[in-house]
């Protein structure tokens, strides 16, 4: 029961300790300044309380009714996030064209659909799309292909 | 009869086959860059630049302003379609466009996005050509506790519009405004929140949050969805037309978002993004069909696209006649009037007249080449979603990947993209959502320095947002918006009813 309604608030609870840690941060290690002359940490320090402020509401008005978070889909989170590293990584190593079929080939291991030929097609083109619409119409200066 | 004579000179001027023609590739290509995202108005203009040293200043000035204006309704498109916006201002299109398009009605979408466009676009242009002296003027009134005000009421709107609570929405509203003051201090120098890392030192940059808030959490949304989007087997000229009910529906919302957005485009930096979302808050609360918001809703679509067309033409004023870009992509278009030895300023409607009136009257002709384009490209837009989800969010996934690669050519960009993606669908779990965050990320550097400016010139004295009548009647405003949202005042009125009858 009480683990329930601790994930059910843990959005308000993280959202509350980014706001306690942006006050901290600014109160601690920012200058603050004086009414006149406000310093780089008032503005952090005035907004984080607020947010702590509406973290605290919003706990409060979610105790009375509160709902636990909707189902996480593992299996599409670490496809995109699969994907976009992958395409992080690979850039620098080999090139912006190989990411970008990389990143393509490992989102579409998300889908229901089962096979391989249509992924490595998919992937294919839209490397292909990539390369015609960025490098060569609006002459973004990517390394297309490291190496070469 | 002057204002008669002015607009004929423009209209000589922009009818110049060379600057129809590049008002067109201006508004095409404006339209395009909105789409894809990474890729903003900013990049586009900067590539064009050294093109427009080799054509007249009427020209160079045309063709950008067409890049400007057509992006964002090419930023609407995205946001209907794939729930990305491709500008903070088409942010809030998200909200009901999508649901829209989800439920088979993108093509209404669209073509609505278009009309409400258009006609904002024509009365921001109206205006322009009425009033411009006088808005110059107006926005002059407005100091920096003015602005500070009516940035914080465009965060209570955006809060006001969460159909998750105004609580939950100011919690985002705030959570974004502290996002937005991680990188520099511009005032001292100095570097905040940002764990010594240097590619933070510059701040998060605006296309990634929306990227990753938006984009990739859309993406891991509906990828595995089984229930899809809904698709009709023919797309028909009859599937963009609204029904009789909506057009009703839509002309009032179109009427006061544009009026809202062509005022408050005259104030530098604010107006689009602030327009939008307090036309959709207007809206919302005194819509018989407020219920629907957020769900599909016609009225949360036309309102602030309206609004924020007419405030992109307006938003012409500031730059033109004060010298004062709003943006750094009026910077930039201010920095080519310059390079061709133009200087913007109060005198600039006497000294170049063929300039201005002719930018005015082609303003008018690129709304209308907007609409012309855009109208007979539904059906096309519309068809890329019968590409099933299994190649579409694939294909979002690289786009995503490769536009916020070419923001700044840092890999940084692509992990921050995939953390805010991770985060904004955290957000989704937990209802929250995503588009207060994202104005507050806007606005709220904005906010601080007015805030602290204000400070400076009242020696320290907070009372000044009081004793100043502008930006005491904009804090009642944002007072009682945000009372008007949290309080259940239907609960309180039927209770008091309920006690007077008893009492009789």
């Amino acid at each position: 029961m009480h683990s329930r309604a601790l994930i059910a608030q843990a959005g308000n609870l993280a959202v509350l300790c980014v706001g306690a840690a942006f006050v901290l941060g600014a109160a601690t290690g920012l200058d603050l300044g004086t009414p006149r002359r406000l310093g780089p940490g008032a503005f952090p320090l005035m907004a984080g309380i607020c947010v702590i402020a509406l973290a605290l509401c919003s706990i409060l008005i979610d105790l009375r009714r509160a709902q636990a978070p909707a189902r996480a889909d593992a299996m599409a989170v670490l496809a995109v996030a699969g994907a976009m590293a992958g395409f992080a990584l690979l850039s620098p190593l080999a090139g912006v064209l190989p990411a970008t079929f990389w990143a393509a080939l490992a989102a579409s291991l998300a889908a229901r659909r089962p096979g391989w030929l249509w992924r490595l097609i998919l992937a294919c083109v839209l490397t292909g799309l990539a390369w015609l619409l960025f490098i060569r119409l609006l002459q973004v200066p990517f390394i297309a292909f490291r190496g070469l | 009869m002057d204002v008669l004579n002015n607009l004929a000179l423009g209209l000589a001027t922009a009818t110049e086959p060379i600057n129809l023609l590049l008002c067109l590739a201006g508004v095409f290509l404006g339209t395009a860059v909105g789409v894809l995202p990474g890729i903003g108005p900013l990049a586009a203009i900067a590539m064009l630049l050294p093109v427009t040293f080799h054509l007249p200043p009427e020209a160079a000035l045309v063709m950008l302003a067409g890049v400007y204006y057509g992006n964002e309704y090419g930023g609407s498109i995205a946001s209907i379609l794939l729930n990305i916006p491709g500008s903070p201002s088409a942010s809030i299109t998200c909200l009901d466009g999508y649901p829209m398009a989800r439920a088979g009605r993108a093509g209404v979408a669209l073509f609505m996005t278009a009309i409400a466009s258009f006609a904002g676009g024509i009365l921001g242009i109206g205006i322009m050509a009425s009033l411009s002296p006088a808005l110059a003027a107006f926005a002059l009134l407005f100091g920096p506790a003015e602005y500070f005000a009516i940035m914080l009421l465009g965060l209570i709107s955006a809060a006001a519009v969460s159909s998750t609570g105004a609580v939950r929405g100011a919690m985002m509203v705030f959570l974004g405004v502290l996002l937005g003051t991680v990188g520099l201090d511009i005032t001292s120098g100095q570097t905040r929140f940002t764990g010594g890392s240097l590619d933070l030192r510059d701040g998060i940059d605006i296309g990634i949050v929306a990227m990753g808030l938006f984009g990739v959490s859309e993406v891991i949304s509906s990828m595995r969805d089984p229930a899809g989007m809904v698709l009709r087997g023919r797309f028909r000229l009859a599937d963009m037309l609204p029904t009789g009910p909506e057009a009703r529906a839509s002309a009032g919302p179109i009427a006061r978002g544009s009026l809202l957005g062509a005022v408050l485009g005259t104030l530098p930096g604010t107006g689009q993004t602030v327009s939008s979302f307090m036309a959709y808050a207007l809206e919302k609360k005194i819509s018989p069909n407020r219920s629907k918001f957020g769900t599909g809703a016609i009225e949360g679509v036309v309102a602030p696209e309206s609004a924020n067309n007419a405030a992109a033409q307006t938003s012409f004023i500031p730059s033109l006649t004060l010298g004062i870009p709003g943006s750094p992509t009026m910077a930039l278009m201010l920095g080519a009037m310059m390079i061709h030895g133009i200087t913007p300023g109060p005198r600039i409607i006497d000294e170049h007249p063929q300039l201005f009136w002719g930018l005015v009257v082609s303003f008018l002709i690129g709304n209308l080449f907007l609409l012309i384009l855009n109208i007979p490209l539904i059906g096309l837009w519309v068809r890329l979603l019968k590409v099933p989800g299994e190649f579409l969010y694939p294909a979002t996934v690289a786009i995503i990947c490769i536009g916020a690669y070419s923001i700044n050519l840092s890999l940084f960009d692509v992990w921050s993209v995939l953390v805010f993606g991770l985060v904004g669908y955290a957000l989704r779990l937990w209802r929250f959502e995503p588009a207060p965050l994202l104005i507050g990320f806007v606005l709220g550097p904005m906010m601080e320095e007015y805030f602290r400016r204000t400070m400076l010139l009242s020696r320290g004295d907070a009372m000044v947002f009081i004793e100043r009548p502008g930006a005491a009647t904009i804090l009642l405003a944002c007072l009682l918006l945000f009372a008007a949202s949290v309080l259940p005042f239907s609960r309180i009125a039927a209770s008091a009813r309920r006690a007077l009858l008893q009492a009789r």
